[in-house]
């Protein structure tokens, strides 16, 4: 079988970049012949995915659609149609129904007019290293912005977004390790980052799985009217995620002096030793980017805030030695993320529900202080994933791996960073939702003895959801011209 | 708080559309090739269904059980129609007829169906016509999604416990009792121990 | 009917189909979707249940048979997984659980039933019980995923369950021995009662 076709795949789907900073840009198009215009200026310059020679341009621009978009520029009824419900329905209505954005997380708190009729083209420009720093994306939003205007596209939102210097997300954790390996692209895999075997290696994901056009795990390849504009193309999910940084740090230092009782060491562990072990716990990694599976006790559990660990190794599973979660919890975030072969079956319950994950914090980093208060700053993340089909991928790892604990036999069990949408603020149980299910009030982290911490209110709230459709080059040049 | 409360009266969940609480309904009916049933047998279906229905009966130990999110499920063969005096139906063919409840949504669990059950799934629904294979899963769920009705009224008794749950449950309870039993009679030193070491060896089933 | 094969240890997979009146089908839909409590709570036999309207065989998939089966009427698909609490229970099902349907629930009865060909009324009660044991549908295999439980089992063992990890986690930080004990025995007593 032969290889990817990496120059027609906008790069940001198989690339990191390591950016710097980033610029989302979301725009409304006012009228089809502009709105063409518009992407057909962008499909001479977006970024593909081709391993670049030498060091790579400064700012690389990506273009993605949603298909209020689509209908907006002008494609034809017999490919709309052609398109799958979950992403041609709206998408406020859907995060309430599917996502669970209720509360302050509700779509009428969201960023004016993300997720409504009116978000038809967003523009991710993203500044690599060593090209000198924000600036570059923003020349290059600046630059963007002229042209839409030229052609009466407005601009709805501009979200910004930046790493910090030490590459981690907001709550301090080194973030973007554990991206599935893919098979056809030309970086070598690693191992831990594909489907388990047998004998202890690993292979790579079917490509289709991630880019349209190619056979997935199960054989299948796209077809039917929207098979050339899906091409090379894949499915992104845009979801800004505002974290209360300073509520869950309290919150955690809290629950782990409670951890500690029970834990009862001797001698005891020191508050902040017990912080990090909780935190351990409950993500599945140290601070620093090494999985707790690998590094049950971590050598230096002070020092987690330094430099992440470059590339931790991933090359592990949780069966057998892991099946009753006393070394990662079952519950763990990264473990209900991609559980792996935890679900039985060598991997294969897990295989079909994989996604990448591009995002970037947005917001300035805030550094630990004891004691120290909410500085009213919004920051968090814009979280972005890719995947060929996100009803079976991104929606199955939201609503049934996070939202709920049932497949891990955890039943209501919710994740603790995203935190318990059944509890309201004041600690009391929510009213149940459509489907009844109220909140456990714990989360368990299974041990000698196990340890229950207490359900907490969410931590994350959803600023703004988007579904896109990010084309191949190609596809994105047959639209500018009509031809879809 | 209650943790997990299952037993939210029935009555006040969204009772149509194929789901109650966190369980769902799933009601198929598909016609069989004729020549797995020679008039007047129902043979080969039968056999196929013997066969595959030894692996089920193996409740816990089979693929079924431990994926743990069926409740209940039937399958039956109709060849013919309950007569009422309505005007005659004419089955020239027999209709296969699944029926399920379960937990979990259709597009986790439709790879359970095509990746792990693909015998079970291939004897029984390749009787019927038009069954594509269930791999690539995205044709079986269309063959599926065809040939499915929806309930106008599904009623769970315990909606919002999922298998799983309940599994876990009927195990723990023996042996819960087994320990408050004996709980009275031992000193607090012991029973401060012996209710550590219970909550370690259950925590499977919590 | 295979009787056999609708039963699995004490549990009995009921289902039935019976024609509904021409022209009565749009009646029957109104009023089903109108039913907020379900009239199967007052069966405590009863795990799950439906009532399917079954307006027509389906054929426009692909590879469908050129010449479909074509229903002539419209049918009421109804279906229940009882369970019983003992062997001798088990054995008389399902004619006690059909007979209890005219008596708990007589008007929703008339109201479904009264839809279908032949109905005989709640007036007359054993005629109910033998006209919906005439509808009845034999099932070749029944897979049940918690062998023998009853609707009571299952709810009480979950009630235990759930008020143990309450317990377990309220009580955490108790170090008093004596305390702890003490709570215990006093709760668990009224678990699952």
């Amino acid at each position: 079988m032969g290889g990817l076709e990496l120059n027609d795949i906008q790069g940001d789907i198989l690339r990191g970049y390591r950016a710097v900073s980033g610029a989302y840009l979301f725009f409304e198009v006012a009228d089809a012949a502009g709105g063409r215009a518009l992407l057909g200026e962008l499909a001479g310059e977006v970024q593909n995915a081709a391993p670049w020679k030498g060091r790579g341009p400064a700012a690389a621009v990506n273009v993605a659609i949603t298909y209020d978009g689509l209908r907006a520029v002008g494609v034809r009824e017999e490919v709309l149609r052609s398109l799958p419900p979950v992403f041609t329905g709206p998408m406020r209505k859907r995060a309430v129904e599917m996502l669970d954005d209720k509360g302050l997380s509700a779509p009428e708190h969201w960023d004016e007019g993300i997720g409504t009729e009116r978000s038809h083209i967003l523009v991710t420009i993203k500044a690599l290293a060593g090209a000198g720093d924000e600036q570059s994306s923003t020349a290059k939003a600046d630059e963007v912005l002229a042209r839409a205007q030229a052609h009466g596209v407005r601009l709805l939102w501009q979200q910004d977004a930046c790493w910090n210097p030490t590459r981690r997300e907001h709550f301090g954790w080194a973030d973007g390790l554990g991206q599935p390996s893919i098979e056809g692209t030309p970086w070598p895999s690693k191992p831990g980052q594909g489907v388990p075997l047998k004998n202890g290696g690993w292979r790579d994901l079917k490509a289709g799985e991630f880019i349209h056009g190619y056979p997935d795990e199960d054989g299948d390849v796209v077809a039917g009217p929207a098979a050339g504009l899906l091409r090379n193309g894949t499915y992104m999910v845009y979801r800004k995620l505002y974290q209360d940084i300073v509520g869950f740090r309290e919150q955690l230092y809290e629950d782990a002096q409670k951890y500690g009782a029970t834990l009862a060491h001797d001698p005891p562990l020191s508050p902040d030793h017990l912080y990090e072990l909780l935190g351990a716990k409950v993500v599945g990694r140290w601070r620093d980017g090494h999985a707790i599976e690998l590094v049950p006790e971590h050598p230096n559990p002070l020092k987690l805030g330094d430099e992440a660990v470059e590339q931790p190794s991933n090359d592990f599973r949780y069966l057998p030695q892991d099946a009753n979660g006393f070394t990662c919890p079952k519950g763990a975030h990264i473990r209900r993320c991609n559980p792996r072969d935890a679900l039985g079956w060598d991997g294969q319950m897990s295989m079909r529900h994989r996604i990448i994950r591009r995002g970037m914090p947005y917001g300035p980093y805030l550094e630990f202080e004891p004691g120290q208060q909410d500085d009213g700053v919004d920051r968090g993340l814009v979280f972005i994933a890719f995947n060929a089909a996100i009803d079976r991928q991104f929606e199955i790892i939201q609503r049934q791996w996070l939202d709920d604990g049932n497949v891990f036999g955890l039943g209501n069990d919710k994740d603790y960073l995203l935190g318990d949408r059944g509890i309201t603020d004041d600690g009391k149980p929510a009213e149940p939702g459509p489907d009844g299910r109220v909140s456990t009030g714990r989360v368990m982290i299974q041990g000698s003895p196990p340890h229950f911490v207490e359900a907490r209110p969410p931590v994350v709230r959803t600023k703004a959801c988007e579904y896109l459709l990010t084309p191949g080059i190609a596809a994105l040049r047959a639209l500018a011209a009509g031809r879809v | 708080m209650t943790s997990g409360s299952f037993l939210i009266p029935p009555e006040v969940l969204d009772e149509s559309l194929n789901h109650c609480g966190r369980t769902r309904a799933m009601t198929i009916y598909t016609p069989i090739k004729p020549w797995y049933m020679p008039p007047g047998s129902a043979l080969l279906v039968r056999l196929i269904f013997w066969v595959v229905g030894i692996q089920l009966r193996r409740n816990g130990s089979g693929n079924i059980g431990r994926l743990s999110f069926i409740h209940f499920a039937r399958w039956g063969i109709i060849r013919r129609i309950p007569d009422f005096g309505q005007p005659r139906e004419r089955l020239r063919r027999p209709m296969f007829m699944f029926e399920s409840n379960y937990n979990g949504s259709f597009d986790a669990y439709i790879d359970a169906f095509s990746h792990i059950l693909t015998s079970g799934m291939t004897w029984f629904w390749g009787t019927s016509y038009g069954f594509p294979k269930p791999i690539p899963v995205t044709r079986f769920m269309d063959y599926i999604h065809a040939n499915e009705f929806i309930t106008s009224h599904y009623y769970s008794a315990y909606p919002t416990a999922s298998t799983t749950m309940i599994v876990s449950a009927l195990a723990f309870e023996p042996e819960h009792e087994k320990f408050r039993q004996a709980a009275a009679s031992l000193s607090p030193d012991e029973f401060a121990a012996a209710y550590k070491q219970f909550l370690t060896e259950e925590q499977d089933k919590l | 009917m295979n009787a056999k094969g609708n039963r699995s240890g004490r549990a009995y997979a009921v289902t039935s189909m019976t024609p509904i009146v021409k022209g009565r089908e749009a009646s029957l839909l109104a009023y089903l979707d109108g039913l907020t409590t379900s009239p199967f709570t007052k069966f405590d036999e009863v795990h799950f249940a439906r009532w399917v309207v079954i307006d027509q065989w389906k054929f426009s998939w692909p590879r469908a048979p050129k010449r479909p089966l074509q229903l002539k009427s419209h049918y009421l698909l109804f279906s229940a997984a009882v369970t019983a609490p003992d062997d001798a229970g088990a054995q008389r099902l399902p004619q006690t659980f059909l007979r209890r349907i005219p008596a708990l629930v007589p008007d929703v009865a008339d109201a479904v039933w009264g839809h279908c060909v032949g109905y005989p009324g709640s007036g007359d009660p054993g005629g109910v019980a033998a006209y919906l044991e005439r509808s009845l549908l034999s099932t070749v295999l029944f897979y049940v995923g918690y062998p023998d439980a009853t609707v009571q089992d299952v709810r009480r063992a979950i009630a235990v369950r759930d008020s143990f990890v309450d317990f377990a986690r309220t009580h955490q930080g108790v170090t008093n021995p004596a305390q702890l004990q003490q709570d215990y025995i006093a709760e668990a007593a009224t678990w699952g009662a």
